[in-house]
């Protein structure tokens, strides 16, 4: 069962994996992932104000190709495996964090976010990663992604 | 009237689906420049007039908030209509850069009728 944050970052992620790389998802099981599609890649976003913490986006590999394609209106072919890819699983990650914090503190309040930062992940960091109870498991376009919301309170 | 866009972001995804965003609307374009970060931009704007600039605010090496506090302070923000288009805010941060001069502030995932707007009103060119 999500927590009241995990609930935000749900809805959230999906609409706007809709609304800016046109891609549909839904929340599933950890027994339903496969994690053996890799290699895999994270962005992580910093935010900071009433609210903060650390957020996670992680996929293998080739959807992030596909998100870089459907954010540019392009096929996945046309992306080279380099830059746009990873920029575009920050991107991503950027705009739902921007939109993530503010339903978790409140509208009228400040907030800061990082510049993103982007990360290749080893199997075992996956197979962490998948584990953690911060962590909720999604399909997007028949691909796995994980997305991680650890606030200041949960280290604490 | 044929326009000449800055667009300053450290996001190379977000600077094409501008660009691109910006070729579909019924908007004149002479010229779209880029810059990374506000450094860049400014080092742009010393050599290039442009008719509107469009910016992000969480940059490296000189954020958009830095960029547009040194536009306001050279009197740029009176003649250039500078548009914030980031996922960063919250309402107390809008209303700091109004005061400071920009004029409009869009927040991600943006439409291009929505970009298409914002040029036309603040640089009168028609659609």
């Amino acid at each position: 069962m999500m927590n009241f944050g995990q609930e935000i970052v749900s809805v959230i992620f999906l609409d706007i994996s809709e609304r800016l790389a046109f891609m549909f998802g839904d929340p599933v099981a950890r027994e339903q992932v496969d994690t053996e599609e890799g290699p895999w890649s994270q962005a992580g976003v910093d935010f900071s104000g009433e609210t903060c913490g650390r957020l996670t986006l992680s996929a293998p590999r080739d959807l992030c190709l596909e998100i870089a394609a459907n954010i540019l209106g392009t096929d996945p072919e046309e992306i080279e495996d380099g830059p746009l890819a990873e920029d575009a699983l920050r991107e991503l990650l950027n705009v739902v964090t921007g939109h993530v914090v503010p339903g978790l503190q409140g509208e009228d309040e400040a907030f800061e976010l990082s510049v993103p930062a982007y990360t290749e992940l080893e199997p075992e960091s996956v197979a962490e990663l998948m584990q953690h109870p911060a962590t909720i498991c999604y399909e997007l376009d028949d691909s796995p992604v994980l997305l991680n919301l650890l606030l200041e309170d949960d280290v604490a | 009237m044929s326009l000449k866009i800055l667009i300053v972001d450290d996001s190379i995804t977000v600077r094409a689906v501008l660009r691109k965003a910006l070729s579909i609307t019924n908007l004149e374009i002479e010229e779209i420049h880029e810059a990374g970060n506000g450094r860049e931009a400014l080092a742009m704007l010393a050599e290039q007039e442009v008719d509107i600039l469009f910016t992000d605010l969480v940059m490296p090496e000189m954020n958009g908030e830095e960029l547009v506090a040194q536009l306001n302070s050279d009197g740029v923000t009176d003649r250039l209509p500078v548009i914030v288009i980031s996922s960063a805010g919250g309402a107390p941060r809008v209303e700091r850069l109004r005061e400071m001069g920009v004029r409009g502030f869009v927040h991600k995932p943006f439409t291009p009728e929505c970009i298409e707007e914002l040029v036309a009103e603040h640089t009168g060119a028609l659609v």
